[in-house]
């Protein structure tokens, strides 16, 4: 059973806890000196790839190799793509490249961002709950899941744009004769959370994406095949609107959702996901959450520095915007056919629920409070456990034991140091008066 | 089980912090998400008129199998008239107050639409206490 894309090379870790303040949903645990993922909590967001010092963290996503299962092999490069090769002399270079690379086709995912971008103002024109929260970062639906279920219904229940991409262009081949065993169509991805949520969707049956290839894997073979003469015409399809999907912003325009707030990185989308739950944001219309730092530019698989990144898709964007347009009307008319709906709903799934029975939670709970008073309250991480509240929580749960505490650990070492201490005076004290002296 | 809360009246910056705490609480009892958020929106905006008109106060939370109990108690000036001040609306927040973004009036009435026994009790001159109670069945 496919479980995650985040996983960890035990081999690779020395247990330096580095990685269990950083996940958001408190799904890490370090025992035994090495680190241990809670499969039930971790929403494959990559914080902890990202800050692994060891390199133990790891993402699982497809070989390349698997490309060659299928004679039509489709790349759909997502636009954080583009931003990884600053030296390239244009787009056209970089998705001719792919071609090089092994793929016979090419859509780039921009374009089915400029038709979501659309559906997405209908949607939010006609919706009743507010905020309205996107639904294309994986790891922010999951994240909402277990960690904020009261807000699932808040959730823009339209695909994302590398779904919508896939569906159009299977669908576009079929009508052409060709049979759908054949197509294999590809993600190129800035993130392991796009990998999980193929195997395992939200809010749709099954994905049509065949396999996620990390930018990290095919880097390499791109800069070798970059120069490389290209027989294919390259025809860009996407608008410089697709492209800015890539950044902090999201792919929407402020000037058409007033009251939008754009808000990158996990304790951030945290903190806004809070209020939003406190009723404070009700006036605003939008949120674009996105798990990254950066938006899918600072994907714990992109290769260049967020920033950089940035800075070389915004000079793309510019000149797009200056060149003529690019005429995709009659592509965009076709994607805009699909249908783009989540067909089923998203399921709550609280993970930080002790207990099914309210009255053993209850009793849990007053157990956890009892301890926490105990313990010394600075989340120093050398237990294995990211706080000392979630320590308490490990050991009512018997997940863990209370010496693991450093502290809780000389304290007991110091009472057993008294009570042996005790034991070394004399038991019975004589008493002269009364044995009397010969 | 019973919870106790000191809310620091002088600081915005932590104002909301005891409702905050007790959400993440209730989260781990498996209170279904509707009835956590009905709570923590009525337990914050009364935590928001301790801090704004009243300068802090105590709250104390019991929570039983069949509903959650919140009593915020401060001293501060009290209210005089409450049918008034449960007017969508009406507000009594200060100048500086309202530029914050705060003191649109609707802190009573939304605590009354998020919760099943609202009680105020106050005394101008020597303080307010609000019971708000929610069931969980």
């Amino acid at each position: 059973m496919y479980s995650h894309s985040v996983t960890l090379e035990p081999d690779k870790c020395i247990g330096c806890t580095d990685c269990i303040k950083r996940c958001p949903t408190e799904a890490i645990r370090v025992r035994g000196s090495k680190a241990k993922i809670i499969q039930d909590r971790c929403i494959d967001c990559g914080n902890c790839i990202r800050i692994c010092r060891n390199g133990a963290k790891r993402a699982v996503t497809d070989e390349i190799n698997m490309i060659y299962k299928y004679k039509y092999r489709i790349a759909l490069p997502a636009p954080s793509f583009y931003a990884q090769f600053p030296k390239a002399k244009n787009i056209e270079q970089i998705l001719s490249a792919l071609y090089n690379i092994g793929f016979t086709d090419v859509l780039e995912v921009g374009c089915a961002g400029e038709v979501i971008e659309k559906h997405t103002y209908e949607y939010v024109k006609n919706a009743t709950l507010f905020p309205v929260i996107s639904s294309s970062c994986p790891a922010i639906v999951r994240l909402i899941q277990r960690r904020f279920p009261s807000l699932i219904h808040h959730v823009l229940p339209i695909i994302s744009p590398m779904e919508l991409a896939a569906r159009y262009i299977k669908d576009k081949y079929i009508k052409d004769g060709i049979l759908e065993n054949e197509i294999g169509v590809f993600f190129i991805s800035p993130c392991p959370a796009k990998a999980t949520e193929i195997h395992r969707p939200k809010g749709l049956e099954r994905s049509l994406v065949d396999g996620v290839l990390s930018m990290q894997d095919i880097y390499k073979m791109m800069v070798h095949k970059m120069n490389a003469e290209n027989k294919m015409p390259v025809k860009r399809q996407s608008s410089y609107r697709g492209l800015s999907w890539a950044m902090s912003n999201g792919g929407l325009d402020e000037n058409t959702i007033k009251s939008y707030i754009a808000v990158d990185g996990m304790e951030s989308v945290i903190g806004i996901l809070e209020k939003v739950e406190d009723g404070t944001l009700s006036n605003i219309k939008y949120i674009e959450a996105l798990a990254c730092t950066g938006g899918c530019l600072g994907g714990a698989l992109a290769l260049e520095n967020p920033f950089v990144s940035r800075y070389t898709l915004k000079n793309w964007i510019d000149e797009d915007k200056s060149n003529d347009p690019i005429d995709n009307r009659e592509l965009l008319e076709a994607i805009g056919e699909i249908p783009y709906l989540f067909s089923k709903d998203i399921t709550p799934r609280p993970v930080f629920s002790l207990d099914n029975d309210m009255e053993k939670a209850l009793e849990m709970m007053e157990d956890i409070e009892m301890l926490y008073k105990e313990l010394p309250k600075i989340d120093c991480g050398s237990c294995g456990a990211p706080t000392c509240r979630c320590f308490a929580e490990d050991v009512v749960k018997q997940d863990a034991t209370i010496e693991e505490c450093v502290f809780m650990l000389r304290k007991k070492i110091k009472d057993l140091s008294e009570v042996m201490h005790n034991l070394t005076e004399p038991p019975i004290q004589v008493d002269n008066d009364k044995y009397g002296k010969e | 089980m019973k919870l106790h809360y000191e809310v620091d009246g002088d600081s915005f910056l932590v104002a909301g912090e005891a409702s905050a705490s007790l959400k993440r609480t209730l989260k781990q009892l498996g209170i279904d998400s509707s009835i956590i958020r009905k709570t923590s929106i009525s337990m914050y905006e009364a935590e928001m008129n301790m801090v704004i008109h009243a300068h802090g106060g105590v709250i104390d939370v019991e929570i039983s199998t069949d509903k959650v109990n919140i009593i915020l108690k401060d001293i501060g000036p009290g209210i005089p008239d409450i049918d008034l001040a449960m007017r969508e609306g009406y507000s009594t927040a200060t100048h500086e107050i309202r530029e914050l973004g705060f003191g649109a009036g609707m802190g009573l009435p939304n605590m009354k639409k998020n919760s099943d026994n609202l009680k105020v009790y106050s005394e101008v001159g020597v303080g307010t206490t609000v019971e708000i109670t929610v069931f969980l069945t």
